[in-house]
């Protein structure tokens, strides 16, 4: 089993599955006569898969059928609104002994909460290998510390701040990084992105919930999540950089959309019509470098996320130019010839991104 | 980074988080340099913080003088654009977000009685047209006398100002930028200052202050609205970073 020393769980997955499909497509080789092994080659060969696959079993806990799998995916969805209802229930337990506890007594909690939380997760990773529970546990060590913050401002009467958004997203990446949870990853990423564009309007003077009125101040930390998800230490992690992209990119296409939109919002000290004709070419050119992008480097997620936001940017414009001056059935009709016309152009991008591979 | 070394950062963000949040929390009480104010039920009642919470909160209520605003110069520190002169209704200028401030409340004082004149005034005109209607002047007694009168970005230059802490309270606040008519041609504009909110609007009540906010709530009531009186006055101080804590609770 040479080359399967410093290998993930979700890499030791691929190769199941890879194994899988090999199996698969050897038999149906074989059933059409295009190729036929001999008895003996056909026992080692099986002997080989079958102990790799319980090497694989045995060390990382994949699923090794169709039914496994499908039970992992069920145990990752209960696992997250498990942790969405421990995290609730730990909220209001609070609330509702908060009045009975003196503030010296409210502070230990609120403190000790997400720490225990977090030895619960330590403890958990030791004995179990697929990371549900210490997941669920991580998540709910998140909640506490969002809880912890909250708490302690409304003790302190303090007013609210952006550095909060720091010290969430600090914690939440930490976690994130040490069992390679994409969900906090994602959450670690939001918080980033409000802690920069807050401390962007609060550095104005504005209140920090006058961020959604001023959404050019999300542009710059979206995008510098979605260039920091190519980073090394992400792309060594599987589902890293597809997480830490989308996070990016939805915010940023978000924005663009709002001031194409919107121009008001803008702060560029131009006519509203101005900004938002800038803002319209920026979110189609934003669409077409998605688009681009993620077919040269392969990357599902963005091309999906360029296509979308390309057609909504689209059926915007269309709504803009025409739904007043035409028949609404004429109007629907364009954005179904568009539609068909897209569609053409991605079947030719496809096909040849299947040639040329 | 290392497994290890993550978790221990983890951890330490905690630990770090709350004993800054608590050294700023006590900064801010050794630091005060204002005296105390003492407000009445009717600038601090209880409200709910849910069907299942056990939380005190007081809200900090608070007026402004009917019609009454603050001319664009008198924002223009807070980091406003005052048009030059009156724009049209649409301007982008006249559109601006709200900015965080300082505001002056006064307690009980010349502001609160203009106030309460123009209320009065107001009931007695409507009696004279309607003399079917008794006038209720039982919300004179509950509504509050806490009444904005100044607004600043400097808090220290606005406590020199106001240098009677138990007569004025001074706050942080969103002031917003309202567009308002100008005499002459229909249609032109400029901007008048107006407070939105105040930060913190609520108090937290720690133990066992706030058994005696409940306790003193709870003994009156049942009395009529007519008779209604405020059950409980709340001593608070503002400290170095302009954030309240609650010194005293009386029963009244």
């Amino acid at each position: 089993m040479s080359g399967l020393a410093d290998i993930t769980r979700e890499e030791a997955q691929a190769r199941v599955n890879r194994i899988d499909a090999f199996r698969a497509e050897l038999e149906e080789v074989e059933r059409q006569g295009a190729i036929s092994l001999t008895d003996e080659q056909r026992a080692h060969l099986h002997a080989y898969h079958q102990t790799l696959l319980a090497g694989l079993a045995e060390r990382f806990e994949v699923d090794r059928s169709r039914a496994e799998s499908q039970l992992s995916l069920g145990l990752r969805v209960v696992s997250l609104l498990g942790a969405a209802a421990c995290t609730a229930a730990a909220v209001l337990f609070f609330q509702r002994f908060w009045g009975l506890l003196s503030t010296p007594v409210q502070v230990a909690v609120v403190w000790i909460a997400p720490l225990a939380a977090l030895a619960g997760a330590v403890a958990t990773a030791r004995v179990e290998r697929t990371l549900y529970f210490t997941a669920l546990l991580s998540i709910l060590a998140f909640g506490c510390f969002v809880m912890n913050v909250y708490v302690l401002g409304t003790v302190l009467n303090a007013r609210p701040s952006p550095r909060a958004f720091l010290v969430w997203s600090a914690f939440a990446f930490a976690l994130a990084y040490v069992w390679d949870l994409r969900l906090l990853l994602a959450a670690g990423a939001i918080c980033a992105i409000s802690f920069f564009s807050t401390s962007l309007v609060n550095w104005y003077g504005l209140p920090l919930d006058v961020v959604f009125e001023r959404p050019e101040s999300v542009l710059l930390p979206a995008a510098l999540v979605a260039v920091f998800a190519q980073a090394e230490m992400n792309r060594t992690r599987y589902g890293f950089s597809q997480a830490l992209r989308l996070t990016g990119l939805v915010p940023l296409c978000l924005a663009v959309l709002i001031l194409s939109e919107a121009g008001r919002q803008s702060q560029i000290p131009l006519p509203t019509r101005t900004v938002e004709h800038l803002y319209q070419l920026a979110g189609f050119a934003l669409a077409a470098g998605m688009l681009v992008a993620g077919i040269r480097r392969r990357w599902t997620e963005t091309v999906n996320l360029g296509a979308a936001f390309f057609g909504v940017l689209l059926f915007l414009r269309y709504v803009d130019w025409w739904w007043d001056v035409m028949p609404k059935y004429v109007f629907f009709l364009i954005v179904g010839l568009t539609a068909i016309a897209l569609m053409v152009v991605l079947q030719r991008l496809r096909r040849s991104a299947g040639a040329a591979s | 980074m290392t497994r290890r070394s993550l978790l221990l950062a983890a951890a330490l963000i905690v630990c770090l988080t709350n004993a800054v949040a608590l050294g700023l929390g006590l900064l801010n009480r050794r630091g005060a340099t204002t005296e105390a104010i003492t407000l009445t039920e009717r600038e601090l009642p209880i409200i709910s913080a849910g069907p299942e919470s056990t939380a005190t909160i007081l809200r900090l209520v608070w007026t402004s003088p009917v019609g009454e605003s603050f001319p664009c110069e008198k924002i223009r520190p807070l980091g406003f654009t005052c048009p030059e002169r009156p724009l049209s209704s649409g301007s982008r200028e006249l559109d601006q977000p709200p900015r965080n401030g300082y505001v002056v409340l006064e307690f009980d004082g010349p502001a609160w009685q203009r106030v309460r004149e123009r209320a009065e005034a107001d009931v007695a005109q409507q009696a004279a047209q309607n003399p079917t209607i008794t006038p209720n002047r039982w919300w004179l007694r509950q509504t509050t006398h806490l009444v904005a009168i100044d607004v600043g970005g400097d808090v220290n230059a606005l406590r020199r100002t106001y240098s009677d802490a138990s007569r004025y309270l001074i706050t942080m606040g969103r002031i917003s930028a309202h567009p308002v008519s100008v005499p002459g041609p229909p249609g032109l504009m400029t901007l008048n200052g107006v407070i939105i909110g105040l930060l913190p609007s609520t108090i937290n009540m720690p133990l066992p202050l706030s058994s005696k906010v409940r306790e003193a709530a709870a003994l009156h009531a049942g009395i009529p609205t007519e008779s209604w009186t405020p059950r409980y006055t709340v001593t608070l101080r503002y400290g170095r970073f302009v954030e309240p804590w609650v010194v005293d609770v009386r029963a009244n």
